[in-house]
């Protein structure tokens, strides 16, 4: 009877202890991470974007990465730019025809250089194909220079 | 009796044992250091005096981060001027430092986002080298409010474009940092900072994957 006492004694702590670690657990959970790139929340951070990208367990999240890049107008630029960076680092190809429509119609310098390094990491004849369209006419030579070459190392 | 004797000869013989071991040990010789640890001879290339560290030459002064000392004066001054008007400078001297130095930042922050509003670049870029220095982690409003300077600007900005890399890559957000990276390398070529930016930024990129 004491040896059962005792048994329980040590089972409840142990078992509180578990339960608290659970709660822990799913509450800085990887799915509760993306819940806003889940749910195509326009206030997603930058930062769950590129951890979405380099989170290569969650096939499930490609589509929402891929909804920030034809919905762009509604997320801000590093949204954006995390965006392509994650797919191009995923090896997306089905994303070459959301960026490539950046590349064309972006104001931002920035976005087009950043679908200029996407395209590049892509590869791909549509990829290719947009990516010399870039060097060739876009305003700004930082944009052509990365169409052309990518980022080259710093002397 | 025997029991007695036993003693008195076991006293004898230990106390014996005592002093022999005493008198032996007074005998070694005091302990020395390792062989490796006494003075050897120097090779002559090791005695030669070392040469002193040259200052790394700098191609090119920082300019972006110059007026970081005003800055943090500027947003202290502010933040002294206020808690002065505000509850005397007897509660100021009171206030805790890491408190006074939290509030400059904060200072710093809000300078940064009013300052790009009115297109006070000098002003704003100086504000977030403030928040940098000052190791501040919530650099997210003044770093919105500054990386809309450059299409605002008729000329593009090598300090702009340098803070924000900076910046970025505090935030961990590495490929925005290199695009401003990449942006104040082509502003300014010869910038060993731009150059020593977008190489740490790289190695960065090159470790994720």
């Amino acid at each position: 009877m004491s040896g059962a006492r005792g048994s329980r004694g040590r089972f409840l702590p142990a078992a509180a202890l578990l339960v608290a670690l659970a709660g822990v657990a799913g509450a800085s959970g990887g799915c509760q991470s993306f819940a806003k790139l889940a749910a195509d929340d326009p206030t997603v951070c930058a930062e769950e974007v590129q951890a979405a990208g380099e989170a290569r367990h969650e096939p499930a999240l490609l589509p929402h990465i891929r909804h920030i890049l034809w919905n762009n107008a509604d997320y801000r630029n590093e949204v954006v730019v995390a965006a392509m960076f994650a797919v191009a680092h995923r090896g997306d190809r089905s994303s070459v025809a959301a960026i490539a429509r950046l590349a064309r119609t972006s104001d931002d310098e920035e976005i087009r250089w950043h679908a200029a390094l996407a395209l590049k990491q892509l590869g791909g004849a549509r990829a290719d194909r947009a990516r010399a369209q870039l060097a060739r006419e876009d305003a700004s030579g930082l944009v052509r220079g990365a169409a052309r070459w990518g980022v080259r190392p710093a002397r | 009796m025997r029991r007695r004797a036993f003693t008195a000869a076991s006293f004898v013989a230990l106390a014996a044992m005592l002093l022999t071991a005493g008198a032996a040990r007074g005998d070694e010789p005091a302990p020395t250091r390792a062989p490796a640890a006494q003075p050897q001879p120097q090779p002559r290339l090791q005695v030669q005096p070392q040469p002193q560290p040259q200052p790394q030459p700098q191609l090119q002064p920082n300019p972006a981060f110059e007026a970081q000392a005003q800055v943090e004066l500027l947003a202290m001054r502010v933040f002294l001027r206020d808690a002065v008007r505000e509850r005397g400078p007897l509660a100021l001297a009171e206030s805790d430092p890491a408190a006074l130095a939290a509030r400059a930042l904060a200072h710093a922050r809000a300078y940064a986002a009013a300052s790009a509003e009115h297109r006070d670049f000098e002003r704003a870029v100086a504000a977030l080298i403030a928040c940098l220095a000052g190791d501040d982690d919530d650099l997210d409003p003044a770093v919105e409010a500054l990386r809309r300077l450059p299409k605002a600007l008729p000329l593009p900005s090598f300090r702009v474009s340098l803070c924000l890399a900076h910046a970025y890559r505090r935030r961990g957000m590495l490929p925005q940092a290199l695009f401003f990276a990449e942006k104040a390398l082509v502003l300014a070529p010869q910038s060993l900072e731009a150059r020593r930016l977008k190489r740490a930024i790289l190695a960065g990129l090159e470790a994720r994957r």
